[in-house]
């Protein structure tokens, strides 16, 4: 096992206990959480045994096992930025409305 | 319709410069129901226009022009008001104009009219860049909604009762007046432009929109349709 490896499984299983921790503290959310425990348990498979991602790149003619993870990694992080997009504005028109409410009230 | 309720709704973000001499003018014109929405200033633009006899309404954080004008237009509905005018606080529009901009509405020809500073023989001094911008805009509208303006970013309107309770303005900061426009189309409101002044002085040119921000807000309306 490579340094590397053993860096990246240590992390992932801190992320996972979080996840985890978190489901089972507030147990309405787990459907919220399942892309966190799904990002992190593939990540764990593909640290653990890294020929599954040389399987996955050569099934979707990619290069190498690598890239492929970089390409779904960057395919993953863009929908997340989209995601918070969405979040923020929401955010903004509640933020808009509720000073709009308040300015109203103290006429 | 005879005798509408006028309200003149101003979205002010550290004007006490310019606030007062807006406000007397108005008054001076005739026009009594003017509100100010103070957009999170710094400044002493709420105590001023206070002072002058407006109805200030105060937002504790700023939230951006499209905001306040949402802000000052529903007030304005629960008081009543037959014709609201959006007019702007750092003192580009005439009040003289007013009378003009309302008369479609009385007449019942049309549920919007929008000021235009190219129309007519106005007296308006556009700066050369801000003139492509706005023609920019107006055929961009054309294109997108249909809809047929000379000038794309006059904050100078007036609203029927009907039309302002159909637009919704959900747009917090500039892009809100692409909106309008956008829910004119939607609605199918009757729209009409009407020639207005426009002053630039040194203090709006400052204050107002830099011609960067025009991108800003051609990226945020093209955006808002994408992710709608």
């Amino acid at each position: 096992m490579q340094p590397i490896q053993i860096i990246i499984l240590l992390f992932a299983l801190f992320a996972l206990s979080r996840v985890l921790l978190k489901i089972k503290k507030e147990k309405t959310s787990w459907k919220k959480q399942i892309l966190w425990v799904f990002v992190w348990s593939t990540l764990i498979l593909f640290d653990l045994w890294p020929i599954t991602s040389t399987y996955f790149a050569s099934l979707f003619k990619v290069s190498s096992g690598t890239n492929f993870l970089l390409y779904i990694s960057i395919i993953i992080l863009f929908y997340l930025i989209y995601r918070l997009y969405i979040k923020i504005e929401q955010l903004d028109q509640s933020t808009t409305k509720l000073v709009r409410e308040l300015a109203k009230k103290k006429r | 319709m005879q005798n509408p309720k006028i309200f003149i709704v101003i979205a002010a973000y550290n004007e006490e410069k310019t606030i007062a001499k807006i406000i007397d003018d108005l008054h001076n014109h005739g026009y009594q129901n003017i509100i100010v929405v103070d957009d999170g200033s710094q400044d002493k633009t709420a105590p001023v226009a206070e002072l002058k006899g407006a109805t200030v309404l105060k937002h504790i954080i700023n939230r951006g022009q499209g905001a306040a004008l949402r802000t000052g237009i529903e007030y304005a509905l629960d008081q009543g008001a037959d014709i609201i005018i959006t007019f702007d606080a750092d003192g580009q529009h005439q009040a003289k104009d007013i009378k003009n901009l309302i008369q479609p509405i009385i007449n019942n020809e049309a549920d919007i009219v929008l000021g235009s500073r190219f129309l007519g023989n106005t007296e308006s001094n556009v700066p050369f860049w801000r003139k492509l911008f706005l023609k920019a805009g107006a055929l961009s509208f054309r294109l997108m909604f249909g809809i047929k303006v000379t000038d794309s970013h006059n904050g100078f309107r007036a609203l029927s009762r009907k039309a302002a309770q159909a637009i919704e303005i959900t747009s917090d900061r500039m892009e809100h007046a692409s909106q309008i426009i956008e829910e004119i189309a939607k609605k199918r409101l009757r729209y009409k432009e009407i020639p207005v002044t426009i002053i630039y002085t040194d203090y709006s040119q400052e204050k107002g929109q830099s011609t960067l921000n025009a991108f800003k807000i051609f990226t945020k309306t093209i955006l808002r349709r994408l992710i709608k």
